[in-house]
């Protein structure tokens, strides 16, 4: 191959892990000034003139020159995205690192693909989360132990559904309205079953594992930025997240006979 | 007094939940769970003050900002990591839920007021942090220019 051939080979290869970066920061929660700003960065330390980068929740966008003028650009589409801070600390260093040592394209494609490997999620360590956090908001709302103890059973419930969910890959929103549907209908099962706790308090707690809260607040977070179309995005999608939950709740309550 | 106490600990524990949640990186645990207690406090010492909840939002917003920039320069990570954990028991989960709750039963009134109150408190941690980020963010470039 000719000089020329392969330096637009490697270049193309290195945009293209870029990418791949910015695309992982992003599926594991980072705010789109971050995924922006390292892409930026790490095209800057490699030499690729005029990087510009758009990204929004569900797209990254990255086009760069080389010293010889020649365009390059890539696109990556993001479906989902799981906060994994674990990760997204593992991505920062590795960004850190390149735009320090600019490793290959192919290194630094193997560095990237490591990052990703290991840092799955532990399941035993996320069902404790899910009980820890329900318990703990439940008590935190005014909720009784009663509350934060059928709180937590249900927990374990809305973690199967979500272990379902994804073996399934049903979209999130049909999930969000699967799981709080079911936790809704085992609140009332419970309260009724024991006669102990308040269905509101139980409820609270689980709806902190799918409530939009933080969604919200990236949202605005993005807006204040700069990414006003990011954040807008964001906080559509937070609004028709809550409706899907709010929607499986009253469900819920009516079909067990709570709520007119 | 208790109440608080057993707030603050319940804080503490749902914040640890949610950090296994996000798998936050153990060693960084104690910071953000002295953080995230120190979340709730401020609020509500700013709040049995007479603050309003934007107000409260926005004090304890602008500590835990602050904090979380300190720790990320400390730690070398990203504040995003701090921030998110420590700011978890003012997200206004409930809020929401009575927006909603009281949507659905008809009662407008409580459901505009529940909807404000959800977003003074988003409008609190949002400004804080909006503040913070911008100073730090001067003063990066500052030290660049130098």
């Amino acid at each position: 191959m000719s000089e020329s051939a392969s330096s637009v080979c490697e270049t193309e290869k290195l945009l293209g892990v870029i990418s791949d970066l910015g695309k992982q920061m992003l599926m594991c929660g980072a705010e789109i000034n971050r995924v922006e700003d390292t892409i930026t960065r790490l095209c800057e330390s490699y030499n690729l003139r005029k990087a510009e980068v758009f990204s929004i929740t569900s797209l990254v966008l990255v086009s760069a020159e080389d010293e010889k003028g020649r365009t390059f650009s890539q696109s990556r589409r993001v479906t989902s995205y799981v906060i994994n801070l674990y990760r997204l600390e593992e991505l920062n260093a590795l960004s850190r690192t390149a735009c320090a040592l600019r490793p290959s394209a192919e290194r630094l494609a193997a560095s990237l693909d490591k990052i990703v490997q290991n840092s799955h999620f532990s399941k035993r360590l996320r069902v404790l989360g899910f009980v820890l956090s329900v318990g703990g908001f439940s008590v935190f709302f005014g909720g009784s132990l009663w509350d934060a103890l059928f709180a937590s059973l249900i927990a374990l419930a809305i973690f199967a559904v979500e272990r379902f969910c994804t073996h399934l890959a049903i979209n999130s929103l049909l999930y969000n309205f699967i799981a709080s549907f079911l936790s809704g209908a085992l609140a009332v099962l419970c309260v009724r079953l024991f006669g102990h706790g308040s269905i509101d308090k139980i409820i609270i707690g689980d709806i902190m594992l799918f409530i939009p809260g933080l969604v919200l607040t990236n949202a605005f977070r993005d807006m204040v930025n700069g990414d006003t179309m990011a954040g807008f995005l964001r906080m559509c999608e937070a609004i028709i997240t809550a409706v899907a939950i709010a929607l499986g709740y009253f469900v819920a309550l009516v079909v067990t006979g709570v709520s007119a | 007094m208790i109440e608080y106490i057993i707030q603050t600990v319940a804080a503490v524990i749902g914040t640890a939940g949610f950090c296994l949640i996000f798998r936050v990186k153990v060693k960084r645990l104690p910071v953000i769970l002295i953080s995230a207690a120190a979340c709730y406090l401020i609020y509500i010492a700013a709040f049995n003050m007479g603050a309003s909840v934007f107000a409260a939002s926005l004090l304890s917003s602008l500590v835990i900002s602050l904090a979380s920039e300190l720790f990320a320069i400390w730690f070398k990570a990203p504040v995003t990591v701090f921030f998110i954990s420590s700011i978890l028991p003012l997200i206004p989960g409930a809020h929401l839920y009575y927006t909603m709750d009281a949507i659905f039963r008809n009662d407008i009134e409580t459901a505009l007021y529940r909807a404000s109150l959800t977003l003074q408190t988003i409008g609190g941690i949002v400004l804080g942090l909006a503040i913070i980020s911008a100073i730090f963010h001067c003063i990066r470039i500052a030290s660049k220019k130098k």
